[in-house]
């Protein structure tokens, strides 16, 4: 199944890979963010499938966007995307409506073994 | 406030469990394998960390990072230029020609680098912690070391406060490229932390 996405990062640089990353595994890029604001502009703008949304961004936290986008759109997939791989984040993501986590760094075997895992469950 | 002996010793086991975690991810990144040269932490006063640090005129590609106000940290990862320049051929390699071809490529790569493995440094001593400490978004800055961890030691009183420094070196042999790692604690705010949490 191929999704439309929007990713969601300060970085540039992990931008470019991750949507390298994606178009490989078939899925369509629809939107890249740098900012929580930006993300919550983008996402009603265009209606991704999936969000892929970091934590550490530069206005707003993951953590802040993260409710807004759910309710923006309460069936809104959100997928956190971090370098962060402290034990409390997994269980606050989940709490906050998001369908899973995955570590950085990553690479395209594990993303899609994500994508994979947390679609079924997708609201 | 300071630390006792007992919550110094688990400081710097949890952050040596924290730098084992940064180099595999430093490895997974670069893929090719980095070694911790060394990792120290010790009490140091603001001033005499950045004379130590001034003997190194050569410039540095650095990112600093705070932590949120709830667990007052900063880490700071700093790579000779020669070393950033390698780590960024290395992370960026098997990526599309958009990637290649950013503007200021180097210090875009060697900041989301840092991010990751500032992340993994702090992740054990969070979790022992039970708290989710979110790091800022990277400050990258380029010149020599004193100058470019300055900054990182703004918020802290260069002669008073009392400082906990953890100093790592790291190595890929085959990139021919070395990282520094700094992660700076208050230590009476580090000791409230530890008496709060009841952890020892």
């Amino acid at each position: 199944m191929s999704y439309r996405i929007l990713i969601v990062d300060d970085s540039p640089v992990l931008r470019v890979m991750l949507s390298d990353m994606l178009q490989e595994l078939g899925h369509q890029v629809v939107a890249e963010a740098d900012s929580g604001a930006a993300a919550l502009s983008a996402y009603p703008e265009h209606k991704p499938d999936l969000v892929c949304l970091d934590v550490s961004l530069p206005d707003i936290s993951g953590l802040e966007v993260l409710p807004k986008l759910r309710r923006l759109d309460p069936r809104a997939k959100v997928l956190i995307v971090t370098g962060n791989d402290q034990k409390t984040l997994e269980a606050k993501v989940k709490s906050l409506g998001a369908i899973g986590v995955l570590h950085k760094p990553f690479d395209s075997l594990e993303l899609g073994a994500m994508l994979a895992k947390v679609a079924p469950k997708a609201p | 406030m300071e630390l006792n002996p007992k919550s110094r010793q688990l400081f710097t086991s949890l952050i040596e469990e924290g730098v084992s975690r940064s180099a595999d991810a430093l490895g997974k990144m670069s893929r090719t394998e980095w070694g911790v040269i060394s990792s120290s932490t010790n009490e140091i006063p603001a001033v005499r960390l950045l004379s130590w640090f001034h003997r190194d005129k050569t410039p540095h590609v650095a990112a600093g990072f705070e932590s949120d106000k709830d667990f007052p940290l900063e880490v700071v990862l700093l790579f000779s230029e020669k070393g950033a320049k390698a780590v960024t051929e290395a992370v960026t390699k098997p990526f599309s020609e958009r990637l290649r071809r950013m503007d200021d490529l180097v210090r875009l790569t060697i900041g989301e680098v840092s991010n990751i493995v500032a992340h993994s440094v702090i992740g054990a001593l969070a979790d022992k912690f039970d708290r989710t400490v979110i790091l800022s978004v990277p400050d990258v800055r380029v010149g020599p070391k004193a100058e470019v961890l300055e900054k990182s030691l703004e918020r802290y009183d260069g002669r008073n406060d009392a400082i906990l420094l953890s100093h790592v070196e790291m190595f890929s042999e085959n990139l021919a490229a070395e990282c520094s790692m700094v992660l700076v604690v208050n230590e009476a705010a580090l000791a409230e932390l530890f008496e709060r949490a009841g952890v020892l």
